[in-house]
């Protein structure tokens, strides 16, 4: 039996780009034991901040036939992750019980190694903390001894009002996070790099019109 | 124990910090959808909010800007001091300085009380939210002025207006698709802000089940991104596609003829025959109207006996089709046909092949979207095992699925043919036999419900010191419930209910400051805006009435001379003030979700909530229901005084739990817990424990009716009787499904002159001839006819993200860094055409007006269409951001485009629907330019300075 | 790549520092050349202040440099680790060696050491790019081959320079060495810089925004990227710089650190105006700042892909 590797599913069918997950995620992360998140010129111009989770927009094909895909992006959790090895400090690492890849905000210096070795782009450093930092899969919800059992989950998955975030371990084939990408053709980003992310993506898929019409025309 | 050479981590990613320690259940407020949430505080200090997971509305999930209420809490922009504007500065210069609660309400209760005992019209009060209407609702009628209204005549009134006269309810808070059991979903015009949560609950297990979603839209964001097909349609052209659906329907006998027959007006005789009642029902002399405003003896044409019959006769057969004579009786002679024959005839001509040429959707697609909902409704048609009486004593034993659903919002409404528009998808919806079914359209209590008070109709209406005799806002079903003065004059400031705008149920915010300035129908004395912003983003012609509002008459004095401006932030509005009530937030306060107003109802039955305090007010402010109380309480209006002239409510929660309304006892704001001990459910006596009980049910109550009064409803007896016993409706009657609307009808015979009563002025004839078509039609919006199509021949619309609600989120410090600034989104061919490049600086220009910004290639719009979120480009320095914040110097509003009045002949008319007066706000046309020096240009064009105001957080946190 | 000036900084003086202790050493190996005095009260202290700047220079790269002592112990995974080991003992070795020269004292290992550390760090600091596989223009042998071939050639023309300010005239090298054998490092740098560019240019990134976001679809565009004011990964690896800014660079480059120090040292070495090889050094260094900026400039991280556009 492998290792637990605990991970989210994102599933592309449902999402439609509510940053949900983004603000919910900042909003406990910058209260909890990865925190505080910075923003810089808050009210200023070009605000900028420390966010572990992204959505972003992409386009395919040409009108007509223009797809919208909502994408959120946060750290994948890779099973061979090339953000560690690199990390000077052992600031950077990955749990043997859970497979969450930390960053040790009492060991990093700053140097920014890590997200260079990230082909994400997941990482990013506080700009006051000047540590690196990334999503925590809320390791601190998980394993809370105060939450309800059923809430242990990370902040973004709770918030997600299409439930297109889906918390598991992908390591046991009998997880709802398993099955989902057994049934639905779960799949990697970058695949090309081998970095074995342990989040997967479930791709679109249309439900096609009704045979008889179809046939008609 | 330091180790440098252990792997050991340090820092302990668990439990680092120390756990929450209280958490308090409240309302959301981030916008209108009411999420249940829950504050975490941490030392009294909040920390986190999140969905509370035993709420019914949103079952525990939280959106961006509910995650993000803590930095609305913290926002700099905040006002927490009253600001009277100092004397000689002018409107919008920002000079203010701060007084106390008492004296603000001593000047507005002196002043108010004199406006009252003179000419209470000289009172407006307009608020930007919907959802307080109760109370605000209930202010202005104690008062006795009917210049009062929420935003809706700005928004989406058409949308309202137009189904709710034709089944008796309507999207979102009213009512909505049933997915759980529908299988095909088409979703039409609708944005990515409305109705947000549950919308996305359901839409999300809709597809995992299998479910097929369309979404009919000129872009593809949001909701429409997940949709298994999407229908490029051009703006304002959505009537003529559902006239073709209908023509298609009708024509391959796609339509629930037994529902029809049954359930709504389509068999009821229309008079052919020239006169008085062309165009009307007959009315049966011998049977009981039932309900004298909508009466119900009409006859039915019996197949059988080849004889008129009074309908709703069990045994009668009646024809939906063909042309007949009256026989011996009332109106022997008369030529008359079913309803449903006249609406055959008026989709005859609408095939898809014309419908393709004014939509942009091709014939076929037309064709085959027709068969499918067809095929969905009728070769998927089900059952639920649910038995039920329907209002004629006839015991059904299961109730019909028709698995097809629809919603639609703004992209059908905020045009001139919005009413016509709306009135097509809801027959359209009726004719598939899909109201209050499974699978179909769902109402949501207090609905469904049919128009019954109606507003001021005349001058005598309104008497110094008096509350009005009939509410402000009302549903006008005949000339003569118009409001109008002896001479045919507007009794309201805005026109709301006038030839101009007869159905105008929601008013017309958006005419107020020009009408009020112009002094047309006449001027006022006080404006009190609550949370609008109508010096913004809520107004057309942006830079118009922000002059307008400086306008002084040859007294020196202003036009409007006294504004009174309630926010909780430093919006643009708030610049333009004489004085400033600071409001609390939403954590700040308590609030009612009332049955009496807009509530969050499931389908199974009502819900209303509350907002309970987390944390105390900040500064001095105070939430805006206590000012209503207190004013109210002050001006000793009689519902908020006792007999012997003592004030009656200690404040808003004392109001809350004690009011009770006139016309039923037991019905208050509140519908839970009521009864002395809390025992009764949505009447009974005033609970003095009210409140608490809330305050231990996640600020919910929700109320599960029996399934036997969930379906059906609009005819469902013992339903009818319940609604009435709980005053969710005055009456008991039927609410038939109105293919046909005489209502509209009555309107045009009064044009044509060829109705006793009110007849309206001789320049707006012809258009209400035109316009009070009883059947649906699609129709070119009204400002095409003053625009130039080949130099303007582009549309541009906008609508607001999910991520930001109106102008109010700029002053979050998480949420506008998802959104610091708007791009003009452009069909990337388009743009080529213009040699306007991705992300270049350009021009986009309407006949009214013009904007600089910047451009956004996009293959998900339409090439006839540009479009941009609204409310994100801001006044300089508003909402307490620097100077050269991205909202004001990248981003830009597309209202400069608009214009409120177009030139009608010799006259001018509101930019807006003819019958409600729904602001056209997306029938603008446009064209782009590519702008000339694009190095130079590093900001957007026009731009506007605001000020901050003493006593915000931004200038305390400096001090 | 954002390029980073403390990183330009460290690793070009630092280079040029090795690159002169290594020909010291060599020297010292093959003969006995370098007087002790020259070595002690010039060469090495030069050598070991330059690595001293470099060391601060990169210290200025941290955003924690207090903890700077953690960053060895990942020694067994990272190339960073190492680094941070073998420089420290670079110096160390540098240091010793210095005191032998003062004190006069000989000791013939610590030349074939510091050769050996002085290699051991440029493998080092050029493994620290070259082992992220995703970088493309810097996952190549080429990445080592480089700065070991640009570290000796400054390092050599910071000799000839020193040489030049010792007032004693019988030493070995001899100038005409100095040239003549820069000339050779500079061209033998030139060819490794154009092949470098060269491949850059034909190079077919194996990741794109199908393999980015997983949909297989031709034509994919970003529309946003979920922020509108830049954040950490829209500023640290992006340059932000023109086209034609880049190609100005590259001309700079060019010339400045290739091709006129190559003129100005032939001209050198047939007329003795040996006086130019400073001039040669200063020219050469500021090329060589450039080349090093560009060096990270024309690095393209796949995650780029995720950060296009703003709307």
């Amino acid at each position: 039996m492998k290792n637990k590797q605990l991970a989210l599913v994102i599933d592309l069918n449902v999402c439609v780009g509510c940053h949900a997950c983004v603000t919910s995620c900042k909003e406990w992360n910058t209260q909890g034991s990865a925190g505080p998140l910075t923003d810089l010129h808050a009210y200023g111009e070009n605000p900028t901040g420390t966010f572990f989770n992204r959505v972003q927009t992409y386009e395919t094909g040409s009108f007509p036939n223009t797809q919208t895909i909502h994408f959120p992006k946060s750290c994948l959790h890779c099973e061979e992750p090339p953000c560690v090895p690199v990390c000077p400090t052992g600031a950077s690492y990955k749990r043997a019980e859970d497979g969450i890849v930390l960053v040790d905000y009492d060991k990093c210096i700053g140097c920014k190694y890590c997200s260079w070795a990230c082909p994400y782009g997941a990482r990013e450093l506080d700009e006051e903390r000047q540590v690196m930092t990334k999503c925590t899969l809320c390791v601190d919800r998980i394993y809370s001894e105060t939450l309800p059992e059923a809430e242990r989950k990370p902040a973004c998955v709770m918030a997600c009002p299409t439930s297109a975030r889906i918390f598991g371990d992908v390591h046991d084939p009998e997880s709802e996070a398993s099955k989902t990408i057994a049934n639905r053709g779960g799949y990697a980003l970058m695949p090309e790099w081998e970095t074995i992310p342990a989040n997967h993506y479930l791709p679109r898929s249309i439900t096609e019109t009704i045979a008889a019409v179809k046939e008609e025309n | 124990m330091f180790n440098p050479f252990s792997s050991k981590p340090v820092h302990d990613p668990i439990h680092k910090i120390s756990p929450i320690d209280e958490v308090k259940k409240t309302t959301c407020y981030m916008c209108a959808c009411r999420c249940g949430i829950r504050a975490h505080l941490r030392d009294g200090e909040l920390v986190y909010i999140d969905g509370n997971p035993e709420h019914p509305l949103n079952q525990g999930v939280i959106c961006a800007k509910g995650s993000s209420g803590i930095m609305k809490q913290k926002s700099p922009a905040r006002i927490t001091q009253p600001l009277l504007r100092k004397k000689g500065s002018d409107r919008g210069a920002g000079e203010f300085e701060v007084i106390d609660w008492e004296t603000a309400f001593g000047i507005l209760t002196e002043r108010l009380a004199k406006i009252r005992a003179t000419d209470p019209k000289k009172f407006a009060l307009f608020t930007g939210r919907d959802q307080m209407q109760a109370l605000t609702g209930l202010f202005a009628r104690q008062f006795g002025t009917p210049n009062y209204a929420a935003h809706g005549g700005f928004c989406s009134v058409n949308m309202a207006a137009g189904m709710i006269y034709t089944i008796g309810g309507s999207f979102w808070e009213f009512g909505g698709p049933d997915l759980d059991h529908a299988k095909l979903f088409i979703m039409i015009g609708t944005a990515e802000d409305h109705h947000s949560n549950p919308m996305k609950i359901a839409l999300s297990k809709f597809k995992r089940a299998g479910g097929r979603f369309i979404s009919i839209n000129p872009v593809r964001t949001g909701y429409s991104a997940i949709a298994d097909e999407w229908i490029p349609i051009k703006p304002g052209t959505d009537g003529a596609l559902f006239m073709a659906l209908m023509h298609q329907l009708i024509a391959n006998q796609q339509y629930d003829a037994p529902f029809l027959e049954r359930y709504t007006n389509s068999g009821q005789l229309v008079c052919l025959d020239p006169g008085p009642e062309e165009g009307l029902f007959l009315f049966d002399p011998n049977f009981d109207p039932l309900n004298p405003n909508l009466p119900h003896n009409k006859y039915v044409w019996d197949l059988q006996t080849n004889s008129a019959q009074p309908c709703y006769q069990e045994n009668v057969r009646p024809a939906l089709t063909g042309e007949f004579t009256m026989g011996l009786g009332p109106h022997a002679g008369k030529r008359v046909a079913p309803a449903f024959e006249l609406l055959r005839r008026q989709v005859k001509d609408c095939t898809p092949e014309w419908a393709s040429a004014i939509t942009g959707i091709s014939a076929k697609r037309i064709c085959k979207l027709a068969d499918e909902i067809g095929h969905a409704a009728f070769q998927q048609e089900f059952s639920l095992p649910i038995p039920w009486t329907d209002t004629w004593g006839k015991t059904h034993d299961s109730v019909v699925g028709r698995p097809v659903a629809f919603h639609a919002m703004r992209g059908l409404s905020a045009h001139s043919n919005g009413f016509q528009t709306v009135r097509g998808l809801a027959v359209l919806m009726s004719l598939l036999g899909t109201i209050d079914r499974p699978g179909g359209f769902r109402h949501k209590a207090p609905f469904p419900r049919q128009p019954n008070v109606k507003p001021p109709s005349c001058n005598s209406d309104i008497k110094p010191n008096t509350p009005l005799g009939k509410p402000p806002l009302g549903w006008p079903t005949q000339p003569e419930d118009l409001s109008l003065n002896e001479d045919g004059a507007p009794l309201r400031i805005d026109k709301a209910f006038s030839w101009e705008h007869p159905l105008a149920i929601h008013g017309l915010m958006h005419n107020v400051i020009t009408n009020a300035v112009k002094g047309d129908p006449y001027s006022i004395d006080t404006l009190m805006i609550f949370m609008a912003n109508m010096s913004w983003n809520s107004t057309m012609n942006t830079t118009e009435v922000r002059t307008l509002l400086n306008t002084k008459g040859d007294d020196g004095e202003f036009k409007i001379p006294f504004l009174v401006v309630c926010d909780a932030f430093q919006s643009e509005m708030v610049n333009f003030a004489d004085l400033v009530l600071p409001d609390t937030t939403y954590l700040e306060r308590h609030d009612v979700m009332s049955m009496l107003d807009r509530p969050i109802s499931e389908f199974d039955g009502p819900v209303d909530s509350v907002r309970i305090p987390v944390l105390p007010p900040t500064g001095n402010c105070k939430p805006f229901q206590e000012v209503i109380v207190e004013l109210a309480s002050r001006l000793k209006f009689p519902a908020f005084t006792t007999a012997d002239g003592q004030r009656k409510f200690s404040g808003y929660t004392d109001f809350i739990v004690n009011y009770q309304t006139d016309l039923v006892d037991g019905i208050g704001f509140l519908a839970g817990w009521r009864g002395k001990n809390g025992e009764k459910s949505l009447r009974g006596e005033p609970n003095p424990n009210q409140w608490d009980e809330y305050a231990k049910n996640n600020c919910v109550f929700h109320y599960q009716m029996p399934i036997e009064h969930q379906y059906m409803r609009n005819w469902n007896h013992s339903y009818l009787k319940f609604a009435k016993e709980n005053a969710l409706r005055k009456d008991n009657d039927p609410i038939m499904i109105n293919i046909y609307s005489d209502i509209l009808q009555k309107f045009r015979l009064a044009a044509k002159g060829s109705r006793p009563g009110r007849t309206p002025p001789a320049h707006l004839k012809e258009r209400i001839l035109r316009y009070f078509d009883p059947l649906p039609f699609w129709y070119a919006p009204l400002e095409e006819e003053v625009t130039n199509l080949n130099e303007f021949p582009l549309n541009a619309i906008t609508q607001r993200p999910m991520a930001m609600y109106h102008s109010w989120d700029s002053q979050n410090a998480w949420l506008r860094q998802i959104h610091s600034h708007n791009y003009l989104f452009i069909n990337t061919k388009t743009a080529q055409e213009h040699q306007i490049e991705d992300g270049a600086w350009m021009w986009v220009e309407s006949q009214w007006g013009k904007v600089k910004c910047m451009a956004r290639h996009s293959e998900a719009v339409d090439p006839g269409t540009v479009w941009t979120w609204n409310a994100i480009g801001k006044a300089e320095s508003a909402w307490s951001l620097d100077p050269n914040a991205n909202e004001s110097k990248k981003g830009f509003l597309l209202n400069h485009l608009i214009s409120e009045e177009l030139p009608f002949g010799e006259f001018r008319v509101s930019n807006s629907d003819p019958i409600t007066g729904q602001a056209g706000w997306y029938d603008v046309r446009v064209k782009i330019l590519s702008a000339d020096d694009q190095t130079t240009s590093s900001e957007t064009w026009p731009q506007f300075k605001a000020y901050t105001v003493p006593g915000m957080i931004a200038l305390k946190q400096e001090s | 790549m954002q390029p980073n000036f403390s990183l330009v900084f460290f690793t070009t003086l630092a280079g040029m520092a090795q690159g002169l202790i290594f020909f010291i050493a060599t020297l010292k190996l093959i003969g006995n050349a370098l007087p002790n005095d020259f070595l002690g009260f010039l060469a090495l202290p030069f050598g070991i202040v330059l690595l001293g700047l470099s060391l601060i220079a990169s210290f200025f790269h941290l955003g924690h440099p207090e903890r700077a002592w953690r960053a060895a112990h990942m020694w067994r995974t990272s190339w960073l680790s190492r680094e941070v080991i073998v420089l420290p003992l670079f110096m160390a070795a540098a240091a010793l060696a210095w005191f032998f020269s003062i004190t006069n004292q000989s000791n013939n290992l610590i030349w074939p050491i510091l050769i050996l550390l002085s290699i051991a760090l440029w493998v080092c600091t050029a493994q620290i790019y070259q082992c992220i596989r995703f970088i493309q223009e810097w996952a190549h042998p080429l990445t080592m081959v480089n700065f070991i071939a640009l570290g000796l050639t400054s390092g050599w023309l910071l000799l000839g320079s020193l040489l030049l300010f010792w007032p004693d005239t019988i030493l070995q090298p001899s100038f005409q060495l100095i040239c003549h054998l820069g000339i050779l490092l500079l061209f033998v740098c030139l060819t490794i810089k154009l092949t470098i560019w060269k491949r850059n240019k034909n190079l077919r990134p194996k990741s794109t925004l199908n393999s980015a976001i997983g949909i297989r679809q031709v034509s994919i565009r970003q529309t946003s990227m979920g922020l509108m004011g830049g954040s950490f990964n829209t500023r640290e690896f992006f340059h932000n710089q023109t086209e034609t800014v880049l190609s100005n660079l590259r001309k700079i480059i060019f010339f400045g650190a290739y091709l006129i120090p190559i003129l100005l040292l032939i001209y050198a070495a047939q007329s003795s105006s040996y006086g130019l090889i400073p001039a040669v050094l200063l020219i050469h260094y500021c090329g060589l700042m450039s080349e090093r900026w560009m060096f990270f400039a024309e690095a393209n991280h796949p995650q780029n892909l995720y950060y296009q556009r703003i709307s």
